[in-house]
């Protein structure tokens, strides 16, 4: 098949996947993508399109997820899933280095960097703009991370259009769309919601297009394209959450004080949930695993939250000792600081904080308290 | 593949001065060349503790030894000061922004440090000795605690010497042996002799004692434009990825640890940030 062919990219029914699994492992790829692990639905390996979440929704609200029946046979018709691919890049914890004692000196012992080439299938657009996040914290800055780039460059993804976005969603009023950007990833699927449904797939880097011309399938048609787009445009106006970004961001920095975050503080209980789910965070600690006679280290980067009181240590005391400050510095760094500091955006809606805050804190119902209060004086 | 940012070097210890009851210089000699710029730091690690960000306090003109002072204050500041000659110091680094060398040529330069906040302004006083024809007039003003807690006597009574450095040392509370002046550092700013139009000031200390010493200055004429501190915070990485050094949107390790003074200023006024 030519690869003008290709470029114009695959339709076709469920077999279109099976052909997209098949391929993807024929090439290497460990492939994952969504899967009901328990009450939720998580990114988890899969060798058969069947392990997908066919008819199977969440419905999202603060402190709530929930799965639930849906009406149509088709896989990509959930929300954000509970983790993002930030595991598959910045993994929770790992070695960087072991430091052992040679008589008087010490020896450094580099850990080695393992980059397992991973496919992911069904990556929606809010979690690849904030790999453009971690990227510009790992991998762009001037001490470019060799672990994290080794894996970014193993990760391959297959974006999906959003056309059921969860409750929770506000990405399109990030400056996010249901639709991702085909910059952001190798290939792009729509799912075409029928009885019988549809699939799209279209190539946006030479990775990408490779998969594609070693798969069958149809052309895309041009009905098949009015179809996408209409769904599409239904999905947008689904979604009615917002929050501004020009507007939350000079609310946020306007909001200096602690005193400003002790309602919310009140009712957050610092379990660092928000930051955990949370697909642009990127702090890390490392810590100490010394052997057992003391005479060898292995330093491990571990994830960190701004929650944690430790986090802002400092000689005998942390800098943000109360919870409102604590609270104060993550919804100023997400929707405030953050692009001062990396050149993008913080936060890109896809209301993780929300859905997994176990004492249901509304994140842009808070930051949206904070615009009218900046739009009252 | 890339550069490491997270694996450090091992170099030998050659060198260890007792500065005080608390602090040490320890003095290490790369292999390669460490080059830097005055007010940049290292993360030195202590086995099994941890790293810590540490000034570099030697001379970049001598970039054969790698210099760092540092006081005994913890966990990992107390192993690092038991060190001894033949030991490994275990360095990453340099990292951070540097003191204004640059900007401040032809101007003059007052420097006012308090306790050990005199270590990375010392190998700012040492590149200007260097190349003193390059700067206008230098006046170190130093304080500390007490007597006993000064730093870098040695080079105090070497400075002092010289025709064309004015030192002045002050401490908070002397002991009965003290001759010299007491009372705070930003007292002594009054009595120095200095043209606020041209001068560049570098300051460093405990964030009060920055925060005084800015207002005198702005009391004797200079504007914060004309002003350079250093920003202290948690530091896991000292390359911009771990998030601990952040001050509203400062990431302190990449942006700082050294700014102009009006660029921190209104986040040094907000509580907890
Ligand atoms: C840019 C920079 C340059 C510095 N230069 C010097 C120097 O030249 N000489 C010197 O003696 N000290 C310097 N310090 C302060 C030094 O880093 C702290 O004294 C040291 O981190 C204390 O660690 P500890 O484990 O001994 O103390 P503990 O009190 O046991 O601290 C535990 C941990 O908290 C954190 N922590 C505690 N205090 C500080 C602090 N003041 N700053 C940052 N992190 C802290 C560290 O992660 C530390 O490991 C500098 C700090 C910064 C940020
Ligand atoms: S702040 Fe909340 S909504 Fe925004 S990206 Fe993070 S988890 Fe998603
Ligand atoms: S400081 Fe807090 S909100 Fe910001 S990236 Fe780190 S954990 Fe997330
Ligand atoms: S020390 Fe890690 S971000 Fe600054």
């Amino acid at each position: 098949m030519s690869a003008e062919t290709a470029s114009k990219g695959r339709a076709g029914g469920r077999e279109l996947l099976d052909a997209l699994v098949t391929t993807l492992i024929a090439k290497g790829y460990r492939v994952m993508g969504p899967r009901r692990e328990g009450a939720a639905l998580q990114l988890e390996p899969i060798d058969d399109v069947d392990q997908l979440p066919w008819a199977v929704v969440d419905a999202q609200g603060p402190g709530r997820y929930r799965l639930e029946q849906y009406e149509q046979p088709v896989a990509f018709a959930h929300g954000p899933l509970a983790f993002s691919m930030r595991r598959l890049v910045s993994p929770p914890e790992e070695r960087l280095v072991t430091l052992r004692r040679k008589g008087a000196e010490l020896a450094v012992e580099p850990a080695a960097v393992h980059a397992r080439p991973t496919a992911v299938i069904g990556a929606k657009g809010c979690d690849l703009r904030a790999l453009r996040a971690q990227d510009a914290v790992f991998r762009d800055g001037a001490h470019p991370d060799p672990r994290y780039v080794a894996r970014r460059e193993a990760l391959f993804t297959v974006a999906v259009a959003c056309h059921r976005p969860a409750d929770t969603c506000f990405c399109v009023s990030r400056g996010g769309d249901v639709r991702p950007d085909p910059d952001d990833a190798d290939l792009l699927l729509t799912e075409l919601v029928s009885a019988s449904p549809r699939y799209l797939l279209e190539a946006s880097s030479d990775r990408g297009r490779e998969v594609l011309e070693a798969m069958p399938g149809d052309a895309i048609g041009e009905d098949d394209r009015v179809r996408a787009s209409g769904q599409d445009h239904a999905a947008r106006e689904a979604m009615v959450r917002a929050l501004p970004r020009e507007a939350a961001q000079a609310a946020l920095l306007a909001a200096e004080e602690t005193e400003d975050f002790e309602a919310v503080a009140e009712r957050c209980l610092a379990c660092q949930s928000c930051t955990a789910v949370c697909p642009t965070c990127f702090c890390l600690t490392v810590e100490e695993e010394p052997s057992y006679d003391g005479q060898a280290s292995t330093r491990v980067r571990r994830r960190d939250s701004c929650f944690s009181p430790d986090f802002s240590y400092m000689h005998g005391g942390a800098v943000r000792g109360s919870r409102a400050g604590r609270y104060r510095h993550w919804m100023r760094h997400k929707l405030a600081t953050w692009s001062g500091q990396w050149g993008l955006d913080g936060c890109v809606g896809c209301g993780r904080c929300t859905t997994w805050c176990p004492a249901g804190i509304d994140f842009v119902a808070e930051a949206t308290r904070h615009i009218q209060r900046q739009e009252e004086t | 593949m890339t550069h490491d940012p997270f694996i450090p070097t091992p170099h030998r210890i050659v060198e260890k001065r007792q500065e005080t009851l608390d602090t040490v210089t320890l003095v290490v000699e790369p292999e390669t060349p460490f080059v830097f710029a005055p007010g940049q730091f290292n993360m030195l690690y202590a086995l099994g503790r941890g790293e810590v960000p540490i000034s570099i306090s030697g001379d970049p003109g001598e970039p054969s030894r790698l210099v760092h002072t540092l006081r005994a204050v913890g966990l990992v500041t107390d192993a690092l000061a038991a060190l001894e000659v033949g030991a490994s110091l275990v360095v990453r680094g340099p990292f951070g922004s540097s003191w204004p060398v640059e900007e401040a040529k032809g101007h003059d330069v007052l420097i006012v440090a308090g306790g050990i906040g005199l270590a990375p302004l010392r190998s700012t006083i040492l590149h200007i000795l260097r190349h003193r024809e390059d700067y206008g007039r230098l006046a170190i003003l130093y304080g500390a605690r007490t007597d006993h807690d000064l730093c870098f006597a040695d080079d105090l009574h070497e400075w002092g010497g010289r025709f064309d450095v004015e030192v002045r040392v002050t401490v908070d509370r002397g002991s009965p042996a003290w001759r010299g002046r007491q009372g705070v550092v930003t007292a002594v700013i009054d009595k120095t002799d200095f043209d606020p139009a041209r001068t560049v000031a570098m300051v460093c200390g405990p964030e009060v004692m920055m925060r005084h010493t800015a207002r005198a200055l702005r009391a004797a004429g200079m504007k914060d434009e004309q002003v350079y501190l250093t920003l202290e915070r948690n530091m896991k990485c000292g390359i911009g990825q771990c998030g601990h050094c952040q001050l509203g949107g400062e990431l302190i390790c990449r942006d700082g640890p050294v700014y102009p003074y009006p660029r921190v200023a209104p986040l040094m006024r907000i509580r907890e940030l």
